[in-house]
């Protein structure tokens, strides 16, 4: 019921023609209404047209934030419907870094389309009077799929309907992915060959055409987490530990909720999306488990005819929780700032500049596992106004300054960890009263730029 | 994949439709003994023609087809080839494209005896030339056999199709052609050295000489020392100075000093494959992920949809047939199997038989090559389909010295005398020479021989310093094979490394197994009916091949079938409707099944026999 009226509050909104909320981004306001251009009923499960149709709507009511796209057809030719959540303007969308939450390459995620739905809603609708909502659609990219498998999808609703349970795909889609095959021969479940199914092709491909993603969330619903987590100490788990610690802290709030449970503390999946993600392309993995925590029934509604699928009734709140998680993953990511330290004029048009490189996010610039696949191009410091003679940085912990390969007017520099700042002193030869412009990148850290005068 | 029954396709390849439906079944009845031994027996070789032609060994043909004369030629003259062949042999072949519509598609010729059963119903025989996109001579291999075969189309085993694709990577394999990729990459761009460039830094003609060899930098921590013979280098050990990198001929385009490190393309078709890829060895050649190229792609579901039991590829430079096992595998005794290893082992033979070359009984890929061959197309083939599957090098050095040899060069001899097959500068696999020096490896030392003693010392081209430029003082030397030596033939002598190859695979395909029902009990009392039924395997190969040791891994899916059909009014009373009889050797009979059926009068019953590499038989019962 409050639902609907909110519902009937942001179509008021919608009528009088006002977009501006109370409070805006300078901070939370009580009293704010959040922005509700498009109605959704999330007591009920979306069929796919409907889902179709959803998405469609929200891109036609938020045009600078949303862009719904088909990234492949299933195996029926029914399409993959992917959208891009981003506030429109300064740093392009594919340069920031990024997140994807993907539901439905798993038997327990094709019952997550509906939230991972609602976290688009939701995200859509905070924005203007949450400001970590409004940060994080600024300073990063979310990409959402919300039905990987709809062909499967489509058939338990519609087997449900009647009473009666699907029969289960030939080839699971989460065995379909290639990492973990065993010497490269999977299972009958598994497929012929790896990828042989269009809809995991079509989400590996994605994840290699897009450099900038740095997280992937797999979201599903189900039991809370595996029966036996690892017991991996952060130091054994290398450059995981971020990620381990991330979904430590995020888990055992209420009673019904969405975890999160990084790659590294589940038991290896040999053909699942996760694995994929990180040990083919070092992209940070998590499963994000959506359940009533405590027995089935627990919460006091009727379970769903459908195993593993939520209640209506649970929607919503599941819905929220797992948007909750999803935005602090997607503040946790990492992002580069480029801070000014000295200028230092040595003789004539020479220069000693020294600045700082910091990475002020949660996770590293890339995953060093990312780093050893290659999957992911260096980070980089670009030069202009100014001819580069010599680098160094100095290494944690180090007094002095290691000197640095230079070539042209780039650098190629070691990652950053979580939470870090490298000072980088530069040599550069330029005329008295240049401007020389620094810009810093990595592909999954986003892009800092910063201009310096010589004088 | 094209259907190949499907609507005409828009290229110059003819469509399937024009030939027509095959014609009726004409198998032959056979009379085979029963009781025979199946024990493992050399296989049959298919009497060859006196045709004096080297390459084409079979006799002349009946009915007019195209000449065809082995040379170093493009892909539009392959199409054109197998175009007319199609043309020529309409009863017998039809010409499609692989992976029709993307970017790279390669040519193939199906065709197969007339008559009897659909080709797509039929045992497959893959003919694949080039898929390492470097051999050249492997394209010229699959047409010369393909010609071969349609010359004298009555000698072509019943009931089996085979499906030919001379140029399977065709995008490399222009390149190799055009002397400008060298690696067998395809047009995939790839940002190899991760810098955001994509093939900013590839090979270049340093010199100006027209061609691109090798370049040898002296670095100290490179991974090659000189050998005795100084042409060739040895794997450096612990105290080896000076020390070189070895790359292709080229400088530092994008100064990041390193050389070609990012050249053009691309991913190796053959190294595309699932097994024995290992996440983050950053070989780029290995591609994104498993058949992630539209043409590995379309191969893999090509062969997944057919019957595939043998499968050629042409290509290497090895000069041998290679068994699977292009990486190290987790159990003894590698990929192939002790069961499987028998029958490769028989077809080793065969091949020595028929090449006049020498060839160790089981030669697999990585002993082959000198070196891991992760992805590898024949391990998949074998692994994950149970097909039988060789690398098949119509060029290496051994392919113009026969098995007599020529006299080995004294400076290299071995003291212990031993030589099997090494890699290329293997880790101290030969001794220390007196001098310090060791002798090159054991694959230099074979091509040394050739190129010494048959090729009169011409061809490579001797190390010789060059200015690198900019403000590295390193020396280096450009020098090396050059190109149609050793990585392709030379060539004149083209014809003569395909010599017998139509030969070993007729005679491969003509030895698949073949289903025989023998029912010795077939009695009815009243409406009971009293069925025995054995099967044997008429052809020489096995019914289809055990697979890879694997744990919790059972083979038994791959084994030969009985499965008797009731017809309507009739039940099974003892017995069971599908009798799995595991693997069936060449010539093996199967142990007998009973059935006892309650059928009224006038019923058929329909015995069916089913297994990997052959075609399927039902005879009808009639009790």
């Amino acid at each position: 019921v409050s639902a609907l009226l909110l519902w009937a509050g942001a179509l008021a909104l919608g009528a009088s023609g006002s977009q501006e909320l109370p409070g805006g981004a300078a901070g939370r306001s009580l009293t704010a209404v959040p922005d509700r251009r498009v109605p959704l009923d999330f007591r009920h499960y979306y069929t796919q047209p409907q889902l179709a149709q959803a998405l469609s709507d929200l891109a036609a009511a938020y045009p600078e934030q949303l862009r719904v796209e088909s990234i492949g057809k299933s195996r029926a030719g029914t399409d993959l419907w992917l959208a891009t959540l981003g506030q429109a303007g300064g740093v392009p969308l594919e340069q920031r870094p990024a997140l994807l939450l993907c539901a439905g390459t798993s038997v327990q995620g094709r019952a997550a389309a509906e939230l991972a739905l609602y976290c688009v809603y939701s995200l859509l609708g905070e924005r203007e009077r949450d400001p970590s909502v409004a940060r994080l659609l600024r300073e990063s990219t979310l990409y959402v799929g919300p039905c990987m498998d709809p062909d499967q999808r489509s058939a338990e609703l519609e087997a449900s309907e009647i009473g009666q349970a699907a029969p289960p795909r030939a080839v699971e889609l989460d065995l379909n992915f290639p990492a973990g095959w065993e010497d490269g021969l999977g299972s009958a479940a598994a497929g012929g060959f790896p990828l042989c199914e269009p809809e995991s092709r079509a989400v590996v491909e994605f994840l290699m055409s897009r450099p900038n993603l740095a997280a992937l969330l797999h979201l599903r619903s189900g039991s809370i987490g595996p029966a036996a987590p690892s017991a991996a100490s952060a130091a054994a788990l290398g450059d995981q530990a971020p990620a381990l610690e991330l979904a430590r802290r995020s888990r055992g709030r209420g009673t019904l909720g969405c975890d999160l449970w990084s790659h590294a503390e589940l038991p290896r999946a040999s053909g699942s999306l996760l694995e994929q993600a990180w040990g083919e392309f070092g992209i940070f993995a998590f499963e994000l488990v959506a359940a009533a925590r405590g027995p089935l029934g627990a919460s006091g509604v009727e379970r769903t005819a459908i195993a593993h699928w939520p209640a209506l009734e649970e929607l919503e709140a599941l819905g929220r929780s797992a948007t909750q998680r999803l935005i602090e993953l997607g503040l946790a990511l990492p992002r580069l700032e480029l801070r000014q330290g000295s200028v230092q004029r040595l003789k004539d048009d020479q220069w000693q500049v020294d600045v700082e490189l910091a990475n002020v996010g949660q996770f590293p610039s890339a995953s060093a596992r990312a780093r050893a696949l290659a999957s992911v191009r260096a980070l980089r410091l670009e030069l202009s106004g100014a001819e580069l003679i010599a680098a160094a940085h100095k290494p944690p912990g180090a007094g002095g300054f290691a000197v640095e390969r230079a070539g042209g007017s780039q650098l190629a520099l070691p990652e950053i960890g979580p939470n870090a700042v490298r000072e980088l002193r530069l040599i550069v030869s330029a005329p008295s009263g240049s401007a020389m412009a620094l810009s810093l990148s990595a592909p999954r850290a986003g892009k800092s730029a910063l201009t310096l005068a010589l004088e | 994949v094209q259907d190949p029954v499907g609507p005409k396709p828009p290229d110059p390849l003819p469509a399937v439709d024009q030939f027509g439906p095959p014609a009726p079944p004409v198998e032959a009845e056979r009379e085979v003994p029963a009781g025979k031994d199946p024990s493992p027996a050399p296989l049959p070789v298919v009497e060859p023609s006196s045709n004096t032609n080297p390459a084409l060994s079979l006799a002349p043909a009946t009915t007019a087809l195209p000449a065809f004369s082995p040379s170093y030629r493009a892909l539009a003259d392959v199409e054109a080839s197998l175009l007319a062949w199609a043309v020529a042999r309409p009863a017998h072949a039809r010409a499609w494209r692989l992976a029709d519509g993307e970017a790279a598609s390669a040519p193939v010729l199906e065709f197969g005896a007339a008559g009897g059963l659909d080709f797509d119903a039929r045992p497959c025989v893959l003919l694949i030339g080039g898929l390492d996109g470097q051999a050249l001579e492997g394209g010229e291999a699959v047409l010369a056999v393909t010609h071969s075969l349609l010359e004298q189309p009555e000698r072509l085993p019943a009931n089996v199709c085979f499906l030919s694709l001379p140029w399977a990577a065709p995008e490399a394999l222009s390149g190799a052609l055009a002397g400008k990729v060298f690696d067998g990459r395809n047009a995939r761009a790839l940002d190899e050295d991760a810098d955001g460039a994509f093939d900013e830094d590839g090979p270049d003609d340093l010199d100006g000489d027209g061609q691109i060899l090798d370049l040898l930098i002296e670095d100290s921590r490179g991974l090659w020392a000189r050998s005795k013979d100084l042409r060739f280098l040895v794997r450096a050990e612990p105290g080896d100075q000076p020390r070189y990198t070895l790359v292709k001929e080229g400088r530092d385009d994008d100064g990041d000093g390193r050389f070609n490190e990012d050249g053009p393309g691309g991913v190796v078709l053959d190294m595309n494959f699932p097994v024995g890829r290992r996440a983050g060895t950053g070989d780029a050649r290995l591609g994104p992920y498993p058949l992630s190229e539209p043409l590995t792609r379309a191969l893999a579901e090509l062969a997944t949809q057919r019957r595939v039991a043998l499968a050629l590829f042409f290509q290497g430079q090895h000069g041998q047939a290679a068994a699977p096992g292009g990486t190290d595998w987790k159990q003894a005794p590698g990929l192939v199997s002790e069961l499987d290893r028998a029958v490769y082992a028989r077809t080793g033979e065969l091949f020595s038989v028929l090449t006049r070359r020498r060839q160790p009984s089981f030669l697999s890929l990585r002993e082959a090559r000198g070196e891991a061959r992760p992805g590898a197309a024949i391990d998949w083939f074998y692994a994950s389909l149970g097909v039988l599957a060789l690398e098949v090098a119509p060029w290496g050095p051994r392919a113009e010295l026969r098995e007599e040899g020529p006299a080995r060069d004294a400076r290299f001899a071995r003291p212990d005398g031993a030589g099997a097959p090494g890699e290329r500068g293997g880790p101290s696999a030969a001794p220390r020479w007196h001098d310090g020096a060791r002798p090159p490896a054991e694959a230099d030392r074979e091509w040394a021989l050739w190129l010494d003693n048959v090729h009169g010392g011409l061809g490579f081209s001797a190390w010789r310093p060059i200015e690198l430029g900019g403000a590295r003082a390193t020396r280096a030397w450009i020098g090396g094979w050059e190109p149609r030596t050793r990585a392709n033939p030379p060539p004149e002598s083209m014809a003569r490394c395909l010599t017998g190859l139509d030969e070993f695979a007729l005679s491969l395909s003509s030895a698949l197994p073949r289903l025989d029902l023998r029912v010795s009990e077939l009695t009815r009392r009243g409406e009971v009916v009293s069925l025995r039924a054995a099967l044997r395997n008429a052809g020489h190969l096995p019914t289809g091949l055990e697979g890879p040791p694997l744990e919790g891994r059972s083979s038994a899916g791959r084994g030969a079938v009985m499965t008797l059909e009731l017809p309507s009014g009739a039940r099974l009373l003892a017995g069971a409707e599908r009798v799995p009889l595991g693997r069936l050797a060449g010539q093996e009979l199967s142990t007998e099944a009973a059935w006892v059926v309650f059928a009224p009068q006038g019923s058929v019953l329909q015995l069916r026999a089913e297994a990997p590499w052959a075609a399927p038989h039902t005879q009808e019962l009639r009790p």
